[in-house]
């Protein structure tokens, strides 16, 4: 639909967004970002007419530590012994597309995956690499760039009130979370899916009325505070927020989709019995109530050493909960409207340390898998050379790949934002270009 | 409990941040601390039992919460609640969670 169509439903402030967006390309954060409703940039008629667009929310699941490409999404049947290892390539539902042997549940949910098998980075250490990954920029020491999930938040217009519209699961301290953004663009971080959120019921001796009272005393204990920094402070700001958001959160009818054991026990021992497994579960249930971006990180994929054994346990709990999260997406109407994301910093080396039987860092080439949110099926994106040692077709960077979530969510992942010191940036960072091709 | 407030996981240097984050504000609101007012055994609990005046519990309170007393304007808001034994706790709550700990730069 084109956005002429709906300019009836356009107030002075949206238009204003819509105008500057149009005639100059660029908005702004800080105070006058609230002009800019995303309900105004929400829908990007560029990104509808390719087939983006589709998808409403997002489920980013990060393997953390560098996840091994040669043995999950781009084995090498062909290369010689010291590269391949004792992985065997097996074939998949969907022609042409080839796992590793540890990915053998999701070897039959292959027709709803896109793997791009050409990404390619050049920040080899885990820190660092995780940012460019999630945030298009490279880590610096004077500020901090908004992670993809934040860049979504900001662009996309909430679709529930009382739950936030980014979550984390289980990520660490390093998270760039809402970086230079507002606080209200950061997520709801949840260190362990299973026991879900601590501390929102009210206290058992506190009445509602006490509790409310409560509240009121805060505001007014803080009211010389706030008058003296409230305006300029970003932080003494976020102070408020949070609260506000906390209370909200506390009162809200979908408290319910953070209590895993409203799942019946066949639905658990599909995902799997890892920490992992029930956050992505968790995942499924923020996505039914309209929870924008899940960020679920599995950690450990750092294998210099013993990589193969780490292959034997670690692959296939992500296998079982991905595969399972395909599954039911799909048996729930789900799947069209949620891109699921398999990232990870970067590779590893395609030949073997022999004596440790481990791979190293390798940013130079690497594998992200997509689904679902618009995603074209059983196909498979770029190409590395016979030993998975380099990029030989459409290379895809960081910046590349956060444009395309953005495209798939139908946000402008070219639009400018102002940092608060003035300097401008994007969900794609400078040149980041979507990957059309892949929807379908 | 320190991980939640921003300390550092170890994992990397400079891993600790000094972001806000709900699960914060539901920890001052209901956890542990929060509770730990009303607990018999605490020594806030014990002091505010042993005074009656309430003046002398007002200020108890704000010299234990702030390291200051309270000034005379919040001696008048909040005098009426020091007398009564739940709207006491319900301001030491409070208190815990104002913005009297924040360190502007």
């Amino acid at each position: 639909m084109s956005n002429l169509n709906k300019l009836d439903e356009l107030d002075r402030r949206s238009f204003m967004a819509s105008a500057a967006r149009g005639c100059l390309g660029v908005t702004i954060a800080g105070s006058a970002a609230e002009l800019f409703s995303p309900g105004a940039l929400a829908a990007d008629p560029a990104a509808v007419a390719k087939g983006g667009g589709k998808a409403k929310s997002v489920i980013y699941l990060f393997m953390s530590g560098g996840m091994t490409h040669l043995d999950t999404f781009d084995p090498k049947p062909d290369a010689p012994d010291e590269f391949r290892g004792p992985t065997e390539t097996i074939k998949t539902k969907a022609d042409g597309v080839r796992l590793g042997h540890y990915m053998s549940n999701l070897a039959g949910q292959a027709d709803k995956v896109a793997l791009v098998r050409s990404m390619t980075s050049t920040q080899g250490a885990h820190g660092p690499g995780r940012y460019f990954m999630r945030t298009s920029y490279t880590q610096r020491a004077s500020i901090v760039h908004p992670s993809n999930g934040a860049w979504v938040t900001r662009l996309k217009e909430r679709a529930n009130k009382s739950l936030p519209s980014f979550v984390t699961v289980g990520s660490g301290n390093g998270h760039p979370a809402a970086g230079f953004f507002e606080p209200q663009y950061a997520p709801l971080p949840v260190g362990d899916a299973t026991t879900g959120l601590q501390n929102i019921r009210r206290l058992r001796q506190v009445s509602e009325s006490q509790f409310n009272k409560q509240l009121a005393l805060r505001q007014l204990l803080d009211k010389q505070f706030d008058e003296q920094f409230h305006k300029g402070q970003k932080n003494v700001r976020a102070y408020n927020q949070v609260f506000e958001e906390a209370v909200k959160l506390m009162n809200s009818k979908d408290l319910e989709a953070f209590d895993l054991k409203r799942e019946n026990a066949k639905v658990h021992s599909a995902y799997g019995d890892h920490s992992f497994a029930k956050g992505v579960l968790l995942a499924r249930r923020l996505v039914e109530r309209g929870v924008r971006f899940i960020d679920v990180e599995l950690g450990g994929f750092d294998w210099h050493n013993d990589n193969f054994d780490q292959c034997e346990q670690k692959l296939p709990i992500l296998d079982q909960a991905l595969s399972a999260l395909l599954q039911d997406l799909e048996s729930k109407g789900l799947l069209e409207s949620t891109l699921v994301v398999v990232a990870t910093e970067f590779g590893r080396t395609p030949k073997i340390v022999q004596e440790r039987s481990g791979r190293n860092h390798f940013p130079k080439a690497f594998s992200y898998l997509l689904a679902g949110g618009g995603i074209k099926g059983g196909q498979v994106y770029g190409k590395t050379d016979e030993t998975g040692s380099n990029v030989t077709q459409n290379p895809v960077g960081g910046p590349d790949f956060n444009a395309t979530i953005g495209f798939a969510m139908g946000v402008p992942h070219d639009l400018t934002i102002m940092s608060p010191s003035r300097r401008p940036f994007k969900l794609g960072a400078r040149s980041g270009t979507p990957l059309t091709k892949l929807f379908g | 409990m320190v991980r939640q407030f921003g300390g550092s996981d170890r994992n990397t240097p400079e891993a600790a941040h000094t972001d806000a984050t709900i699960p914060q504000a539901l920890t001052l609101l209901n956890g542990q601390v929060a509770a730990s007012t009303e607990n018999r055994r605490s020594k806030v609990f014990e002091a505010l039992a042993e005074i009656t005046n309430p003046e002398q519990r007002l200020e108890y309170l704000f010299l234990a919460f702030y390291s200051s007393r309270p000034s005379d304007a919040e001696k008048k808001e909040l005098l009426p609640l020091a007398g009564d034994r739940e709207d006491i706790f319900t301001l030491a709550r409070a208190m815990l969670t104002s913005k009297r700990y924040l360190f502007v730069q």
